[in-house]
């Protein structure tokens, strides 16, 4: 206990609550990819009515909002991701492979374990029905046009690829559909997303593919690129500040 | 009506600090001396949001044990989910970032006119106010045959986390297949109302796993327990609650739940509903103000403290904030969160007193989340204002709807782990 | 005949009635931090969370923060307990908590 009380002294002096990795499991397991391939051979096979009820009924829509487009800062938008994406995330979180910050993502591997596959592609098709998120309110301006360089070019020099290759030209998805569309999600998961890959604590990227892109990237370009990509959601139905 | 209750009337309106004006401004010319007596839930929060408030005032925390042990989740330690260690804080943090001088010692006097307490060790502390934090004590003795002695041996209550938590945990684990674990619960007030029927339930889950024929009976003073409804749909759905094999038996008052007699040595407790011999007793004793509160006369006639609603002042003895389970309460429970939210009211009153200033409004809050069972929480979320005097619950609120979704109860027990984790932090660290 | 104990409980009443000046104090309302402070128990000491599902309170947006809470109380989001713990508050006091989180860094 003094021990803990002293990591979280630590922390509160650091002052920056993306800066811990809390409790690392010791076994992280990981995809391979035949086999995330049959788990997801009926990801599109969902029905988009059955996974609205769900999405209410197993209180989906308290964190991430009435249609899955995140009211909060707090939560990742889910609409306009492709039914691939969603089934591979619920997978990633029933087989604990998602610890991001551990304890955050406790909630998550908790709900996974109440879903079986086919309600997880239901869920999947509602997601997918639904139009891509707005920007949100937290978007910075500023942060975005400083992101839009490494996001559409990449860096050769340090061997960075442009995110733009397998996440699409506007953040739209690309090259597989497990790939996750990026345009107007919300910029502080984008941030933890990137952090934990970073440090290792995310195994959901087949091959470690997102472990590696981040660890070239420094914290700041990570922030810059959330923003950018943030901008990029929809400009049609943003909600009044 | 003398003048301290008319001025304690006129207070609620704000005319106390006009009237006290020469008082203050002496106060202002040195620095402020802030004595903590106590340091449970109540007593930390109050030394770590009375520095927030008043970063220059000096803060004296007395509590005799170094290493605290939270009856938060003690539950989870009887039934082997969680260590000792697990609720147990120190007061480093308190020390190095709050710069609170923490003393281990005990009060043992009191001059509430030269105002000062009187430490165990020697040594008198002189304070400007005084923040007393008591929690509760056990009233032994109530029905023939139970003694503090057979609390600490054979009947444990277990209602301070510590050796006879570890006591309650060994005597489960040594109960023989098929036998009996009975609860006597308390009668109002109590410190944790939902507690004694939140333990009812994770030893029926234990029992589950390691002893399936075992049964847990609960006799109560009561009628009714908070969060009765979730807690009892909880029952059914996980316990067989209301069928023959019901794993949880419940006896009201109504239907002589009451214990009249203890026999300690062969663990039996007799009341109207029967003689009942078990192979564990958890004899739940009534409860008062802890010892601190009477050796310093702060005691009503009831056994609580009485203090003024909005700024916790003892309603006996100035410059005193009496806070938590101790204090008379009105309408909130004597929960861990209740202490909490108290602590802040009474810390802002002070803050506010020392600047010459009319307490502000007080605001309080009390949720509750229980296990019914590892994967299933029931919950109470209450705000609390003052008015003429009493604290008042607001209308709405209240304890867990009944809904037939898998995910409300677990997403319950979840936030249950999390508010445990965040609430030990905004307390003592 | 009012027994002297019920005149006691009168008195703050009385007193609201007849000072002047006071009658507002009935409606007064706690301060942003005050406020503020309550939350805390669950989501952490000014607002700040510790890496947990209960998310962080401070620095949050002014507007998304007064429209959780109202959305929470008039039953337009569904939440665990949210919905219950909003309902125990006015738009005053939203907007004074809101005030006080969104200007914590």
């Amino acid at each position: 206990m003094k021990q803990r009380l002293l990591v979280l002294s630590l922390l509160l002096i650091a002052g920056s609550a993306g800066a811990s990795s809390t409790e690392k499991p010791e076994a992280m397991p990981e995809w391979e990819s035949d086999k995330l391939e049959l788990a997801l051979a009926h990801a599109n096979t969902g029905n988009p009515v059955e996974g609205k009820r769900l999405h209410h009924y197993l209180y989906c829509s308290a964190c991430h909002g009435d249609n899955g487009e995140s009211p909060s800062r707090n939560w990742p938008s889910l609409t306009g991701q492709k039914p691939d994406y969603v089934m591979k995330t619920l997978l990633d979180y029933k087989q604990s492979m998602r610890r991001d910050h551990y304890r955050k993502a406790f909630v998550m591997t908790r709900m996974a374990g109440l879903l079986n596959e086919s309600q997880m592609a239901d869920l999947a098709a509602y997601y997918a029905q639904q139009p891509a998120p707005a920007i949100p309110p937290s978007t910075n301006v500023k942060l975005a046009k400083q992101g839009a360089k490494l996001a559409n070019r990449g860096d050769d020099k340090r061997g960075i690829t442009a995110c733009s290759a397998c996440h699409g030209e506007h953040g739209e998805s690309g090259v597989t559909p497990d790939t996750p569309a990026l345009a107007g999600q919300t910029p502080e998961y984008f941030i933890q997303a990137m952090t934990m890959y970073k440090q290792g604590m995310r195994t959901s990227d087949v091959g470690g593919v997102m472990r590696m892109y981040s660890k070239s990237l420094t914290e700041a370009e990570i922030k810059a690129l959330a923003h950018y990509y943030a901008s990029l959601g929809s400009k049609a139905g943003a909600p009044k500040p | 009506m003398n003048r301290r209750e008319l001025l304690k009337a006129l207070g609620a309106g704000g005319a106390l600090a006009l009237l006290n004006a020469p008082a203050m401004a002496a106060a202002k010319n040195k620095t402020a001396h802030i004595v903590i007596v106590g340091g449970g839930i109540g007593g930390a929060t109050a030394a770590k949001y009375l520095r927030l408030a008043a970063p220059g005032v000096k803060i004296t925390l007395v509590e005799p044990v170094k290493r605290f042990i939270t009856c938060l989740r003690s539950n989870d330690v009887a039934v082997g989910h969680m260590t000792l260690d697990d609720i147990t804080f120190t007061y480093d943090a308190l020390r190095a970032r709050y710069k609170i001088n923490v003393v281990h010692d005990r009060v043992i006097g009191f001059d509430p006119d030269k105002k000062t307490v009187q430490l165990d060790a020697g040594g008198k502390l002189a304070y400007d106010k005084l923040v007393v934090s008591p929690g509760i004590d056990f009233i032994y003795g109530d029905v023939e045959g139970y003694t503090r002695e057979a609390a600490e041996t054979t009947l444990p209550h277990a209602w301070k986390a510590g050796p006879q938590t570890l006591l309650l945990k060994k005597q489960l684990e040594a109960m023989p297949q098929g036998g009996t674990f009975l609860m006597v619960a308390p009668p109002n007030p109590f410190r944790c109302p939902p507690g004694p029927y939140e333990r009812a339930s994770l030893i029926a889950e234990w029992f589950q796993k390691h002893n399936p024929r075992a049964k847990v009976i609960i006799l109560d003073h009561k009628d009714a327990f908070t969060k009765d409804v979730p807690f009892k749909k909880a029952w059914e759905r996980l316990y067989g609650f209301n069928t023959p094999n019901s794993m949880i038996e419940w006896i009201p008052a109504a239907k002589g739940g009451t214990p009249k007699r203890v026999d300690a040595a062969n663990r039996t407790v007799i009341a109207a509903a029967g003689t009942f011999k078990a192979d564990v007793v958890n004899y739940i004793s009534p409860q008062r103000a802890g010892t601190v509160a009477f050796r310093m006369g702060l005691t009503n006639r009831e056994g609580w403290c009485p203090v003024n609603r909005r700024t916790f002042e003892s309603e006996i003895v100035r410059d005193v904030h009496v806070i938590g389970d101790a204090c008379v309460g009105d309408s909130m429970p004597k929960s861990g969160y209740s202490a909490n939210s108290q602590a802040k009211v009474a810390v802002q009153a002070i803050a506010d007193m020392l600047a010459g200033k009319t307490p502000g409004e007080p605001s309080m809050i009390n949720v509750c989340y229980s296990l019914a069972g590892q994967d299933y929480g029931v919950s109470i979320a209450d705000i609390f204002k003052v008015v003429d005097n009493r604290i008042v619950k607001l209308p709405a609120s209240g304890v867990s709807p009944i809904t037939d979704s898998p995910a409300q109860p677990l997403l319950e027990a979840v936030y249950q782990r999390n508010w445990h984790r965040t609430f030990a932090n905004d307390c003592f660290a | 005949m009012l027994k002297i104990k019920n005149l006691r409980r009168l008195l703050p009443a009385l007193a609201f009635a007849l000072l002047p000046g006071m009658a507002t104090a009935q409606q007064a309302i706690a301060t942003g931090k005050m406020l503020g402070n309550t939350c805390a128990s669950c989501h952490g000491t000014h607002g700040k969370s510790f890496d947990e599902y209960m998310p962080s309170l401070a620095g949050i947006d002014r507007q998304q923060l007064i429209r959780s809470m109202t959305d929470y109380r008039e039953d337009r989001r569904v939440s665990v307990v949210m919905n219950r713990i909003a309902k125990g508050y006015n738009d005053a006091e939203i907007a004074a908590v809101a005030d006080y989180f969104s200007k914590i860094k």
